[in-house]
């Protein structure tokens, strides 16, 4: 289906994005969580194809089979809305203010499949009715300012679906949204890519939600992927120090209140901030910020170890436990 | 030790004429909120929980006196903000700060960062000792004292939320509204500085109204706990309480959507 | 250099000719552009006059450097004078609001309504045409422009976080307007005052063309065209001359305003 291997994306010296390996096949749910500058939105936009300009990509990308790597931009539009799809972060930003939902949704059927408009019609309805926008008759016929965040963000994912792709890319979809209508929305994805034996990328800084859709993780910080395996098995018993940090800095409600001398418990953080691009560590790129310092880890990037099928991380650590 | 809460809301109302449908029917009004109504005392932390549209944000601007309420009062240790005049008003003003959501909006992009740490104190006319004061201030929350003649985008955006910080305690304030202030931050940067209001607090003696849409964050640090929706209290108490044993359905939701399992 | 759009450097090099050769002309002309000479009138090109002589045997060259010189002159007094009335107005509006603000909008419709031709024309009429009569025209044209632009970029930094900052700080309106406002709607008013530029150029080229300009023996390009007007069938080049000169001007403030737009508008500088 789609396989990644090593890919990288440089802007000039600094890598944003390094040896990604990714094998997606249909009706993976797969999440990607990490933070401001983890390169988790440019690994999205590089499976579409839109990886900006000034990005100079290696390694290799493969869809159904084919390398990517000497496509054209002709080759892509062939393949985003029918094989691959994305959904993104702004609802009323992806739309046109000015078009008619329904017309948004129905041109990727009328270019791509060449249907005719009244069967565009027909599937954009029943896609509408897919995606539990009520009253889809009437909808389609509404401009974006006259829905609600959820439903435009509903309109989104109809649009993404026009064309029947196999991968659906989900860029933050719950992040402007309120509560109850993010989880709804993210009840509304897994759902679709079972129902339609659609793989899913689920891309989100929210843990919770993540922790809903998806049945495999992987863990970004700075450009590399550092932790994966099964959702639940990595939210629970994390391996890779970043993620025990991230999870163990989640607020947690659990503990409110105060103790005996009236304070109130701290949060357990990861000292320091992310690294600018430029000014990464040479080594492991979470070294500085880490509990743990092994004298490797400020000389050598460590190597993604496996420590079962599926499962694994990119620490000194492991390596270690390894050679024991 | 007065027995004057720091903060008394009471019965809280406000509403907004919104533009007319038609030429003959009157203009909708909306009621942002409606009967809020709680009381703060120094050290303590209210949490205001609610989503777009719940009156939280109408909540703060009320206590900062931005606006005036359509019923009900606001006293800040025991004075009634709205009834004062304008010159009353602004001398108040050190003793309540406010920490705003965006760290990329919160400070003026064409000043030093120095310059705008230092405005509540010319706006008060304390002239003497600015540098040293604002230096004292970055020191408190973190940052370097050189970084005062540094520019915002120079910082990241935790790093700013700390520089906002430091520019609404530096008055050496008596409450601090948190505004949805560590809603656009990441995670790991977001208990930094949810830990840097936990200290500040603890050494200063503040009182602080947190609001959020994220039950979890409000869950950590709040004492008790206001639920809104559509400008009504839903629920309100000891935040151990809420979180563990919600009452209304909507909280139960966001528990549920904030991954908190109750 | 490179990063800079197109329209920005083309704009700026035909500024730079047009404001180098007036700024020239307060100290340097090949002849005296007024001084006639009836036995050399409608000289061809030469080495002694570059562009020839017109009706009157006047250096055309000499009478377009000085026209420029005060074109340039005309645009500048009556841009500095209309902005600052006109962005004193926006900020008053826009920190005041209520009822200021919508009496000061409604002044500027009424501005805009008014025909600034019909306006010289009525000054000329009352006090007699001149230079000075017709910048003030000019200038009350840029008022209400100015008023709105300000009016609107400054309704939008009200809203700015650092603004209820300031004001929680305990800062009075007039404090935020100088220090927090102004600052940040620098960048539109002058992109709009570098546009306004062109159009008054234009306009005094206009008035003067009606003889409400720059009166005699001063130049005046619109002055130019019109003397032009008569001789349009064997002295066409004095028609000519004149109208390029109006229009690289025009054009190089135009260009120059809309790049500087370009430059500055925050959408564009992301996307950069």
């Amino acid at each position: 289906m789609i396989e990644l291997t090593n890919l990288s994306a440089h802007f000039g010296e600094a890598a944003a994005l390094r040896d990604a390996n990714l094998v997606i096949e249909r009706g993976d749910r797969l999440g990607i969580v990490g933070e401001s500058g983890s390169g988790k939105t440019l690994l999205a936009l590089c499976l579409m194809g839109m990886a900006p300009d000034s990005a100079r990509l290696t390694g290799r990308l493969s869809i159904d089979g084919q390398d990517m790597a000497s496509a054209t931009e002709r080759d892509w539009q062939r393949l985003r809305s029918r094989r691959v799809a994305m959904v993104f972060q702004e609802p009323m930003a992806a739309l046109n203010p000015l078009r008619r939902v329904g017309d948004t949704v129905m041109e990727p059927m009328l270019l791509h499949d060449g249907l005719t408009r009244r069967a565009a019609r027909a599937r954009a309805l029943s896609l509408f009715e897919e995606v539990g926008i009520p009253d889809p008759d009437q909808r389609l016929r509404q401009f974006p300012h006259e829905m609600s965040g959820g439903q435009r963000q509903r309109v989104l994912i109809a649009l993404a679906l026009a064309c029947n792709p196999m991968l659906l890319i989900a860029d933050e979809p719950t992040t402007a949204l309120d509560a109850n209508v993010a989880l709804r929305i993210t009840d509304l994805l897994q759902r679709l890519a079972q129902e339609r034996e659609m793989a899913l990328i689920f891309i989100s800084h929210d843990l919770a939600a993540v922790a809903r859709a998806t049945q495999d993780i992987v863990v970004m910080y700075a450009g590399d992927m550092v932790e994966r395996g099964p959702t639940a098995e990595v939210l629970s018993a994390p391996v890779h120090p970043y993620t025990k940090g991230l999870l163990g800095a989640r607020p947690d409600a659990a503990v409110a209140g105060r103790d005996a001398n009236g304070k109130r418990r701290r949060l357990p953080t990861i000292p320091g901030s992310v690294p600018p691009l430029h000014g990464l560590p040479e080594g492991c790129r979470f070294a500085g910020r880490c509990p743990v310092e092994l004298p490797q880890c400020a000389t050598q990037r460590p190597v993604f170890t496996q420590t079962d099928v599926g499962r694994g991380a990119a620490c000194h650590l492991l390596t270690e436990a390894h050679h024991d | 030790m007065t027995d004057v809460p720091l903060l008394e809301v009471r019965n809280l109302t406000r509403r907004y004429k919104l533009p007319r449908q038609s030429l003959l029917r009157r203009a909708p009004v909306l009621t942002a909120l409606e009967g809020a109504a709680f009381s703060l005392r120094a050290g303590e932390t209210l949490g205001v929980v609610g989503e777009s549209g719940s009156g939280k944000s109408t909540l703060a601007r009320l206590i900062m006196a931005f606006e005036a309420p359509d019923a009900g009062e606001v006293l800040f240790q025991g004075r009634d903000l709205h009834g004062l005049t304008t010159e009353e008003l602004r001398k108040l003003r050190r003793g309540f700060q406010m920490v705003f959501q965006d760290p990329f909006g919160s400070l003026n992009p064409r000043r030093r960062i120095g310059w705008s740490i230092a405005e509540p104190l010319r706006a008060n006319g304390e002239t003497e000792n600015i540098t040293h004061r604002v230096a004292e201030a970055l020191a408190q929350v973190g940052l370097h004292p050189a970084d005062a003649g540094k520019y915002p985008h120079e910082f990241s955006g935790g790093q700013r939320q700390r520089i906002a910080i430091a520019r609404a305690i530096i008055t050496r304030p008596a409450l601090l509204v948190a505004d949805e202030a560590v809603s656009a931050l990441d995670v790991s940067v977001q208990a930094q500085i949810l830990n840097l209001l936990m200290d500040l607090q603890d050494d200063l003696g503040l009182g602080m109204v947190f609001i959020s849409h994220d039950l979890a964050v409000v869950g950590s640090i709040c004492d008790r706990v206001l639920v809104l929706q559509h400008g009504k209290t839903l629920e309100s108490g000891a935040a151990v309480d809420v979180l563990r044993a919600p009452k209304h359905p909507y909280t139960k939701t966001l528990l549920k959507a904030a991954g908190v399992r109750p | 250099m490179r990063g800079l759009p197109a329209n920005f450097l083309l704009g700026a090099v035909l500024v730079s000719v047009v404001v180098g050769i007036a700024a020239l002309s307060l100290i340097w002309t090949p002849h005296d552009p007024q001084t006639m000479s009836i036995s050399t009138k409608f000289a061809p090109p030469s080495m002694e006059h570059w562009l020839g002589t017109d009706q009157l045997g006047r250096d055309v060259v000499a009478q377009l450097m000085a026209a420029a010189r005060n074109s340039m002159t005309v645009a500048l007094v009556a841009v500095l004078l209309g902005g600052s009335i006109g962005v004193a107005l926006g900020l008053l509006a826009s920190a005041l609001g209520g009822w200021v603000e919508d009496g000061v909008m409604r002044l500027a419709d009424l501005g805009f309504a008014f025909p600034a031709l019909l306006f010289a024309i009525m000054l000329a009429a009352v006090f007699g045409p001149s230079l000075t009569n017709a910048v003030m025209a000019i200038s009350f044209i840029n008022i209400p422009i100015f008023a709105r632009v300000t009016r609107a970029s400054a309704n939008q930094i009200w809203t700015r976080d650092y603004v209820a900052a300031a004001r929680a700080a305990g800062r009075g309106r007039f404090a935020i307007s100088r220090d927090h406002i102004l600052p940040n709607i620098a960048a539109a008013i002058i992109v709009q005052a570098t546009i306004e530029f062109a159009v008054a150029i234009l306009a005094e080229a206009a008035l003067s063309y009606l003889g409400l300009g720059a009166q005699p023996p001063a130049s005046s390009w619109g002055r130019m065209l019109s003397e032009a007007q008569t001789l349009m069938y064997f002295a066409p080049q004095l028609a000519i001359y004149p109208g390029l000169c109006i229009v690289t001007a025009v054009l190089g403030f135009g260009l120059l305003g809309d790049g500087l737009r370009d430059i500055t508008d925050p959408r564009l500088v992301r996307a950069r």
